[in-house]
């Protein structure tokens, strides 16, 4: 079992490249404003979050260590890095099902479709870490060095992301519910990650809670090395890591034990 | 191999039941059947998309299949691209890919339009890229269910001489169809299936009959046939090289039937004599091409019979048809039959064949409808005819009398 998951990526990869540069430009193929919708989402979510929280919660990001960097992109840095992990998610419960000629037509090893949705949130959150460059330039002009860190930051939410991804489309499968179930994951998940807040304004008695999800590290690297210049802790970054490969070995092992099953059920 | 039940609630379902079988290198297997009957749950077992619920598939090598139509394209993207994303879904390297593309598209024939979005095309054009796209990535094992029919003539019979360059070269084939004239000419043996049983596993002529007898005749005669085989397999070690017959294959053939068992059930009408006579009322084998030879066969009655109808079927030796026809379609059925009346049938046939050894086959039928019948009796190539060879040298099995001319142009 564990000779099969260290050979699969070997065998494997190119087709997971192939079938996630396909995805993303799937994505934008045939409409109108092309890749410019991935960088304009994301953009514009920032704009109504902004407007919303300064102008009417009148909140304020509320730690002296961040205070220089603008409101907003450290919001935009937490946001993209939560999407990369959210996105996969959310379409998690009907993967499978979307690709149901995969499963039942084809001989194809569909542990490949979690990793394919995962890899793709990754690169484009990687895509939709432009404005924050252009915006750094802007304010600081200058771009820390640490900023090309951001994509081995974003390596343990992609890990997480595909875990997650493989274990909620195995049982995705079986129960469609876990479409409903997923929705309110994620939302819940969204405001127990400081997407919108850094970790610090969390009160100490519950920041315990914070510290136990993966993500809370993964933006806070992220908000260090494209926003403060400073690279993230190393054990830190090691122990999230950790996290992500968990999470794979035990998504993979979830997903290929109840792979047998798929092309009954759907 | 066996199935796997339902679970959609309900009592269980078993879609396949002790199905078991071999396919060698080299070797292409066709299987038959009803709508229905299991055909493409048990491809699916093959190709593993699919788990048995109990039994086992061992398969060696790599698995090209059919078994869907734009199954594993993505609309959205170029043929190109679909070709390059199916091959990788085979396994092959972006190397391995590069050298075959040109083949691929010369055999796809797709033309301009391979730069152009898949969800585009034809249900023509698909096939053909999709039987491309499996077939010249030279799998060992090629299964293909009924997606071929798709395509027009022409590019059905260039799948199936490839197919024959895949099985030179040892890939198996399994392949699943309705149409019994290509489970003859392209399989070595052919499998019936009937609602998840496996009713006949053989030599492709055998189960050609068998499986048409299961489609038009009526129970009895098909369990008739059944135990039949099983008794003459038993009797006879050597396998026939000989086809059974087929009065026409859009209407309904015979079935492999050798003398129906004396004590098999009621058997309403009997074939009691038969021969083959020339213009002289002599029993003769030999005909010269284009001859008057008439087939004539006494029919005894044992119960009373609306509408009889009798059929003559003649075949080659490969089991080609070579002729057939009916009282049917000359409106000259036999109304009226009653218990203890025997009648003759003479079907006069100028023989316009080529030379070669035949077999003749023929049966009598009660007609039940508009184009619905059920077999009486039937005997299979029971007549051999020999047609020797005309003055000119012909090849073919249908001699065509042909008058040649020739100028010369200045």
């Amino acid at each position: 079992m564990l000779h099969q998951l260290l050979s699969w990526p070997r065998k494997n990869c190119q087709l997971v490249a192939a079938m996630t540069a396909r995805e993303i430009a799937s994505r934008f193929r045939g409409s109108l404003a092309g890749l410019a919708w991935l960088l304009l989402t994301p953009l514009l979510v920032l704009a109504i979050y902004h407007f919303v929280f300064t102008e009417i919660f009148k909140a304020r990001w509320a730690t002296p260590a961040s205070d220089d960097a603008p409101f907003a992109l450290s919001l935009y840095t937490g946001l993209i890095v939560f999407t990369a992990f959210s996105e996969p998610v959310s379409r998690a419960p009907g993967l499978l099902a979307a690709h149901v000629n995969l499963v039942k037509r084809v001989v194809f090893p569909l542990e490949a479709l979690p990793m394919v949705a995962a890899c793709s949130g990754g690169v484009i959150a990687c895509l939709q870490a432009a404005p924050i460059i252009a915006g750094l330039v802007i304010w600081k002009q200058s771009l820390p060095w640490t900023a090309i860190l951001f994509p081995l930051m974003l390596l343990p939410v992609i890990l997480l992301a595909f875990g997650v991804t493989a274990i909620i489309s195995a049982f995705g499968a079986y129960l469609t519910d876990l479409s409903h179930l997923t929705g309110i994951l994620l939302t819940a998940a969204m405001f127990l990650s400081p997407v919108f807040y850094p970790v610090e304004a969390v009160p100490e008695a519950v920041r315990w809670l914070y510290q136990l999800n993966p993500l809370t590290a993964s933006i806070e690297n992220a908000r260090a090395v494209l926003l403060d210049g400073v690279p993230p802790p190393f054990l830190g970054y090691l122990r999230g890591l950790a996290t992500g490969l968990l999470a794979v070995v035990i998504g993979a092992a979830v997903f290929v034990w109840l792979k047998p099953g798929f092309a009954d059920v759907l | 191999m066996l199935g796997r039940p339902n679970p959609a609630g309900g009592r269980p379902f078993w879609a396949l039941k002790d199905v078991s079988f071999d396919v060698a290198r080299g070797e292409s297997i066709g299987i038959l059947g009803r709508n229905g009957s299991g055909k493409s749950t048990l491809l699916q077992i093959i190709c593993g998309t699919l788990r048995a619920t109990t039994g086992h598939v061992a398969s060696h090598g790599r698995i090209g299949a059919l078994l869907e139509l734009g199954a594993g394209f993505n609309g959205n993207f170029t043929g190109r691209e679909n070709v390059r994303l199916n091959a990788m879904i085979m396994g092959l390297s972006r190397r391995e890919i590069d050298e075959r593309m040109e083949e691929i598209l010369a055999f796809a024939e797709i033309g301009d339009f391979i730069d152009q979005p898949v969800r585009i095309y034809s249900s023509g054009m698909f096939v053909r890229l999709a039987f491309a796209v499996q077939a010249c990535l030279r799998p060992d094992i090629l299964v293909i269910d009924e997606a071929l029919a798709v395509g027009d003539e022409k590019f059905q019979r260039k799948c199936y001489a490839f197919m024959d360059s895949l099985k030179e070269r040892g890939t198996a084939v399994v392949l699943v169809t309705h149409s019994t004239a290509t489970v003859e000419k392209y399989c070595d043996r052919a499998l019936l299936l009937h609602q998840g049983t496996m009713h006949g596993l053989g030599p492709t002529s055998a189960i050609v009959n068998q499986y048409h007898a299961l489609l038009f005749a009526d129970e009895k005669t098909y369990l008739r046939l059944l135990n039949a085989t099983e008794q003459k397999s038993t009797r006879e070690n050597s396998p026939s090289a000989v086809s059974e017959p087929e009065a026409q294959s859009s209407q309904a053939p015979a079935a492999s039937a050798p003398e129906p068992d004396p004590d098999a059930g009621v058997q309403r009408a009997r074939i009691s004599q038969w021969a083959l006579l020339d213009c002289d009322g002599a029993s003769r084998e030999y005909f010269r091409p284009g001859e008057q030879a008439t087939l004539r066969f006494t029919v005894e009655c044992r119960d009373t019979i609306a509408e009889m109808q009798a059929g003559v079927a003649i075949r080659t030796v490969e089991g080609v048809l070579a002729y057939g026809t009916s009282t049917d379609y000359y409106g000259q059925n036999m109304m009226d039959a009653r218990i203890g009346q025997s009648f003759d049938f003479c079907f006069e046939i100028a023989l316009f064949l080529c030379a070669g050894t035949y077999f003749i086959s023929f049966s009598v039928a009660e007609k039940l409808g508009q184009g619905d019948m059920a077999y009486l009796d039937k005997k299979v190539d029971q007549i051999v005819l020999r047609v020797q060879e005309p003055d000119h040298r012909i090849s073919g099995i249908a001699y065509l009398e042909t008058r040649m001319r020739q100028y010369r142009h200045q």
